[in-house]
Formats: structure tokens, sequence, C-alpha cells
């Protein structure tokens, strides 16, 4: 007995169990909200900059409430737009779908190798621009740079059968990232990160909204009554 | 008669047949779904996708609840216990006999 004469192939088995995969960034929500937490993260350390010396707010538990009071109500702001472009754009066009909460090994160890290859990546890169062994601030830029870049390429793999040009956004961002290091290499390491966090907030967003008008083009609007 | 058609011929009818199987599938690997979404997923028609839904309604293998969204009416559906396990179980018969 063969695949063909079943009628079914287990690779298409396999393609039904994955298809809710695509689901979990179908309308980009899921790039937006990663865009809206690093501009929370900038903003926070703008602020924080701003606020007057020596104050409460630049000491122990006060970073933490400028911190809390400016990230919680950009995280339920966002909570609620996803809810809403969902329950607005997403279910009427395309359909609700609830996934399980299953861990996937397969797919961390995707993420550890993708991450793991932008590292290295990164240190090779590194070692080339500066040449001699870089003093800690300069390895905490290097290893935070490339963990900016590693998760958008995570992301950008796993949207790559619907989006391909997602590769394109994690090398601008790679690029934009390596030209702002080597054109900015003095400086505290917090004056240094500001505008990598809304650079790189930013570049979310955009790949997120981009995400999300491509799919209100290519779905059509539900019909009046219509389930 | 040869081992793996025996395997074969042992397969759950009602899951085999490509249309359900693939309901089944992509029910398996959610906590449930709305029809709009199978019916996304599936490409079939209405008729043709309820009719899959009512056959494995009958055995027992899908739940389906009518709410609404809103104004909006809403038909969730997902696989019962028996559902999982027969899906569960046809997967290592087909792997058998592939």
């Amino acid at each position: 007995m063969t695949e063909q004469e079943s009628g079914v192939t287990k690779a298409q088995v396999a393609d039904y169990l994955r298809r809710h995969k695509r689901y979990d960034n179908i309308d980009g929500t899921g790039e937006m909200f990663f865009g809206a937490m690093y501009l929370a993260f900038a903003l926070d350390s703008y602020v924080s900059a701003a606020l007057p010396q020596g104050t409460f707010y630049q000491k122990g538990l006060g970073q933490f409430v400028v911190m809390y009071g400016i990230l919680i109500p950009v995280f339920c702001l966002v909570a609620w737009g996803s809810k809403a472009i969902k329950r607005h754009i997403t279910w009427p066009r395309t359909g609700y779908v609830a996934p399980l909460k299953v861990t996937r090994s397969s797919s961390i160890a995707r993420m550890v190798f993708v991450a793991a290859l932008a590292a290295a990546a990164a240190g090779v890169f590194a070692m080339v621009r500066w040449g001699r062994l870089p003093n800690g601030a300069m390895l905490q830029r290097i290893a935070w740079l490339a963990m900016a870049v590693a998760c958008y390429a995570v992301a950008a793999h796993w949207l790559s059968k619907e989006h391909p040009w997602k590769f394109f956004v994690a090398l601008f961002m790679a690029a934009g990232l390596a030209a702002y290091a080597i054109a900015r290499p003095d400086g505290s390491n917090a004056e240094f990160f500001r505008p990598v966090m809304v650079f790189t907030g930013m570049v979310w967003m955009a790949s997120g909204g981009a995400t999300l008008y491509l799919y209100i083009r290519r779905t059509a609007p539900p019909a009046a009554g219509s389930e | 008669m040869n081992q793996r058609l025996r395997t074969f011929s042992e397969v759950d009818r009602v899951i085999h047949e490509p249309g359900r199987l693939m309901i089944v599938a992509l029910l398996f690997a959610v906590e449930r779904a709305d029809f709009l979404y199978l019916l996304h997923e599936t490409e079939m028609n209405k008729g043709t996708l309820s009719s899959h839904l009512s056959r494995l309604e009958e055995a027992g293998y899908v739940e389906i609840v009518k709410t609404f969204r809103g104004k909006i009416p809403q038909t969730l559906l997902s696989l019962t216990d028996s559902g999982r396990t027969a899906f569960a179980e046809y997967r290592k018969k087909l792997k058998g006999a592939l």
C-alpha cells in the first residue's frame, strides 16, 4: 500500500497539524506587540534620563515605579489594540482559533540555533571592527544588537512561507544597527541603546503594519450577518 | 493477507475520508476553532463542511457549540476526547500501513 493508493500522505497530515501556527501573527499583531514594547523601553530610558539627578525616581524602587508606570499602560494598550484587531478584522475574515498550549521542543531548538548563529556572526563582525579584545561595555553592546537581530530573524523564518520579504527586513535591521554601532563608538551604553530601541521598535511596528495591510488586502470582509 | 494491508483495512473509515481527515487534523492541533476557520483552511463549501461535521458529530468525535459573537452567529468546534484518541490511533495505523 502506497501513500497515493491510500489517498492521503503523511506530509499532508503534518501540514494540517501545522496550519494553526500561521494564525499567531496572520494579522501582524504579534510583531506590533514586540515593536510597542521596544518603544516602551526606549521611552522609559528617555524619561529616566530626563528626570532630575539624584531624586527618588532615579534610585532603587523609584526606577521601577517609573518603568512600570510606563510599561504597564503600554502593555495594556497594546493588548487592547491586538484584541480589537482580532475581534474586528481577523476573526470575521478568516475565523477564530484557540491554539493548544504545547511546548514545541523542535521550535525552541531552531530558535536557539538561529540566535547562536546571529550571535556568532555579530561576534566575528565585532572582532573585525574593533580589532582588540573589547571591554565589558562593548561586549554588552554586541550581545544586545545580536539579540535584537536574532529575535527578528526567528520571526522572519517562521513567517517566511507567506512573507519571504521579512528576511530583507532582518537584513535592513542588521545593517542599520551595525551602521549605527560603527558611527557611534563613544558614549555610555544607556545613551547608545536608546536610539537602538527606537529603531528596532519602529522596524517591528512597520513590519507588523505591513503584515496587517497585506492581510486586509488578501482577505475579504465578511458579508453582513454571515458567520 | 499482507500485514500492512490488514493494518490499513482496520483504519477508522470515518476519519480516513480525506475531507474529514483534514477537519480532524486541523482540530487536533487546536483547543477549538470556529466554522469560518475550517471553511478558510479546508477550502470546502459550507454544505460539504457542514455535512462532514455532522458525520463527525454523529461518531462522537467533534463537539459543536452554537453561540454568538456580538450579534453575529458563531459555531465553535472542538475534538472530543474520543475524537483525539481516534485520530491518534489513526495516525499510528497509518504509519504502520504506509
